[in-house]
């Protein structure tokens, strides 16, 4: 049993509730029997009453009131305010409540990077537009050569065989060949007729015509019993040339004479401006 | 044929009595608590706890303080809800017993209860809330002090003196 001074030190403790329950319950045994004590006791008890009125008055909220009565009705509770410990969802929400600043933060640092990384690929693709447009560009016109020269080449190719035929007619055995003179009207031109007898074929080489303005053309006569006989229409190159390969009803030694004339551009029925004229 | 049974007008007398203790009480007892859980919430659903059981002791309140019964029980109710259950527990009825009806209106009351404490030395003051309203043990009270254990009950003692000193001077204690 503890003495009654030292009792009297914990009195204060005691009813405060600041003891361990093992020591309460030795003074609450101290207080049965000691009157002091108990006076003691007392007062601090009746001092202890009065502190709950210490605490500031403050307005509880309006619904606290109408749950209140509903629960004192027996009613169903009006509102449910109880606040219960947050779920996964809510605690999700907490974090998010808690992390938002930073992951926003965090989020328009990415989209500014990526808008930067954006603006410099935009400008990437520009610059390689550009050049697949200058490639593209440099392509066709390559395309545009290669063709060209396809052509030259086909009309090299042509010529050649032209050439090759040409050169049939000229130096083939068993062909002659018959003079053309300039007339008046082009004294400087001549030519000459390559064909072989009994054939109705041959080749004829005119040079030093000069050229003809666009509505007119050179035209080709062989002149036989029946009179002159239009065989074609052609132009001269710039250097007063042409080879005409010439193909007839019937072979070129039966003509008595071969004749160009100077025509308008469709030619004409008979020779109106004869520029060259050979025997056959 | 009289309107109303006699029953239904017994809960009706008995609600009307809450609502007016409500309305007298309910700003001191949510102070209360709100003072010691720091927590609308918390506090509220004390508010509302402790009406109900004051509804259920009707017949107990009859003629008694009535709103130093419902700190009391304000003060169990948060204490519980704090984890704390000191011991020994003195009935609420009990307690509002011992206040003298000469300290005037429960406004008055509490202006001089609240000037009384204010008054008191740092360290008396200090140890008496943290004993009282927050239901600290001894030992948690002199590690937050920064004192011996036997200090503590100094200052609890100090603090309860000097507090009758100043609310209560001329009374006597029961016997």
């Amino acid at each position: 049993m503890p003495d009654s001074e030292h009792v009297e030190e914990l009195i204060a403790l005691y009813v405060l509730g600041g003891l361990e329950k093992e020591e309460a319950g030795q003074v609450t045994a101290h207080l049965v029997n000691c009157a002091a004590c108990r006076r003691l006791a007392n007062e601090a008890l009746a001092t202890m009453a009065l502190l709950p009125y210490a605490a500031p008055p403050a307005a509880p909220p309006p619904e606290t009131k109408l749950r209140l009565m509903a629960r004192a009705r027996g009613e169903p509770l009006p509102i449910t305010v109880a606040p219960r410990p947050p779920g996964f969802l809510g605690r999700l929400a907490l974090a998010w409540r808690a992390l938002a600043p930073a992951i926003t933060l965090l989020g328009l640092v990415l989209i500014i990077v990526l808008v930067v990384l954006d603006l410099a690929l935009l400008r990437q693709i520009a610059q390689l537009r550009q050049e697949n447009d200058g490639l593209a560009r440099r392509l066709q016109e390559e395309e545009q050569r290669l063709a060209q020269v396809v052509d030259e080449n086909r009309s090299l190719t042509e010529r050649l065989q032209q050439q090759e035929q040409h050169l049939a007619l000229i130096a083939g055995p068993g062909i002659v060949s018959r003079d053309l003179q300039g007339t008046e009207l082009a004294p400087q031109a001549s030519g000459r007729l390559y064909f072989r007898p009994g054939e109705p074929t041959g080749l004829l080489l005119v040079y030093g015509l000069s050229g003809l303005a666009p509505d007119e053309t050179y035209q080709l006569w062989l002149v036989g019993p029946d009179g002159p006989q239009s065989v074609s229409l052609f132009r001269v190159q710039p250097d007063g040339r042409a080879e005409l390969p010439i193909t007839l009803p019937a072979p070129v030694d039966r003509y008595q004479a071969v004749a160009v004339s100077r025509e308008p551009a469709n030619g004409s029925p008979q020779p109106t401006r004869i520029v060259l004229m050979g025997e056959l | 044929m009289q309107a109303g049974a006699p029953g239904a007008s017994e809960q009706e007398a008995k609600e009307a009595a809450l609502a007016a203790l409500y309305d007298r009480a309910a700003a001191f007892v949510f102070g209360l608590a709100l003072r010691m859980l720091d927590d609308r919430q918390a506090a509220a659903e004390v508010v509302e706890a402790v009406f109900l059981e004051a509804l259920e002791h009707a017949g107990d309140l009859q003629g008694r303080d009535s709103l130093a019964w419902l700190l009391h029980a304000t003060r169990r109710h948060c204490l519980a809800r704090l984890g704390r259950r000191p011991e020994p527990h003195f009935p609420e009825a009990h307690l509002a017993a011992l206040i003298p009806a000469r300290l005037g209106s429960d406004e008055e009351r509490a202006a001089r209860v609240r000037q009384a404490l204010d008054s008191l030395p740092d360290a008396a003051r200090q140890a008496v809330e943290w004993l009282y309203f927050q239901g600290l043990p001894r030992q948690e009270v002199a590690t937050r002090l920064g004192c011996a254990q036997s200090e503590v009950a100094y200052y609890a003692r100090l603090g309860l003196e000097r507090l009758r000193e100043a609310l209560l001077s001329g009374d006597q204690g029961g016997t």
